[in-house]
């Protein structure tokens, strides 16, 4: 599979599944660097599948256990992660309506209920679109933050949004081919 | 080997040319001798859904995908061992795949 963003995508809700699915690891094939379409990198470019692993990880990380909070029967995944004491640290929301790059682009809305802070922060995956490929120019960030062809260094500002809490609830849009890691 | 060695709980079992439940660990479980199955650390199981990437990355496509899983994961489970993706992406591998170049191995945190 071409290093497409919808690939990336793919990687990190594959990766996530897999986890809910009791899973205990997920081992990611690599062929020949340099030539091998569905690595996480190439000798000189990155691979966009890196960047839905790395979304993957930003939910995980640190967490004792998740979930997955739908059935998965539709187009719209989110997971929970949770600290060892049992609270909630981050949900991860995707959008898995195919985007093609070019006209109207649709979205979701999702609610989270039941919280007791005021406000969340997010990181936002995103690309043009499905066929979005880093080592063919194109862009593919996560946080505002993209990692450098060659290197994997990242590079950018992390670039939180904010979303305002009310009565507990909050709303977050959540764009076709798109996926939004909520910090709570 | 395990006696050599003197330690248990130490192969992946895997077979990967069919999907579960043809090829398995609850076909392993249900066929090996109960002394095999000591040396047995853990299950394994290969997958590349492969496909378009409009079908890829379809939010009830993967969870449909894994839940092929579903019941083999389970049975190893109930023996007590852990069961891992041995092999994964998302293409078939080319003839310069798994034969000649080593995995990279990318462990989920959990």
């Amino acid at each position: 599979m071409s290093p497409t963003f919808g690939a990336a995508l793919w990687t990190m809700d594959y990766s996530l599944r897999a986890t809910y699915s009791n899973m205990s690891r997920t081992y990611f094939h690599h062929g020949t660097v340099g030539n091998c379409q569905y690595c996480f990198w190439g000798r000189y470019s990155m691979g966009a599948p890196y960047y839905g692993a790395t979304a993957a990880v930003a939910l995980m990380a640190g967490a004792s256990h998740l979930t997955a909070l739908d059935t998965g029967r539709t187009a719209y995944g989110a997971y929970a992660a949770f600290g060892s004491g049992g609270a909630p640290l981050r949900v991860l929301l995707y959008n898995s309506d195919y985007y093609a790059g070019t006209g109207a682009r649709s979205s979701q809305s999702f609610v989270l209920t039941g919280l007791n802070v005021s406000s969340v922060k997010a990181k936002r995956l995103t690309a043009a679109g499905a066929m979005a490929r880093q080592d063919q120019g194109g862009t593919i960030t996560f946080g505002g933050q993209i990692f450098g062809n060659g290197t994997c260094v990242v590079s950018g500002a992390e670039t939180f949004e904010t979303a305002v809490v009310a009565d507990g609830s909050v709303t977050l849009s959540v764009k076709a081919t798109e996926a939004l890691l909520v910090y709570l | 080997m395990g006696t050599a060695v003197g330690r248990k709980n130490i192969i992946q079992a895997g077979n990967s040319n069919d999907a579960p439940p043809t090829w398995g660990a609850e076909e392993l479980i249900a066929t090996q001798n109960s002394t095999v199955k000591e040396y047995v650390k853990n299950y394994a199981h290969h997958n590349y859904p492969g496909g378009s990437v409009t079908s890829l990355m379809s939010h009830s496509g993967i969870s449909s995908n894994l839940r092929r899983f579903d019941a083999d994961i389970a049975a190893a489970l109930r023996t007590g061992k852990q069961y891992v993706f041995g092999e994964t992406n998302s293409g078939k591998p080319g003839p310069a795949g798994p034969r000649t170049t080593g995995p990279l191995l990318t462990r989920s945190v959990l």
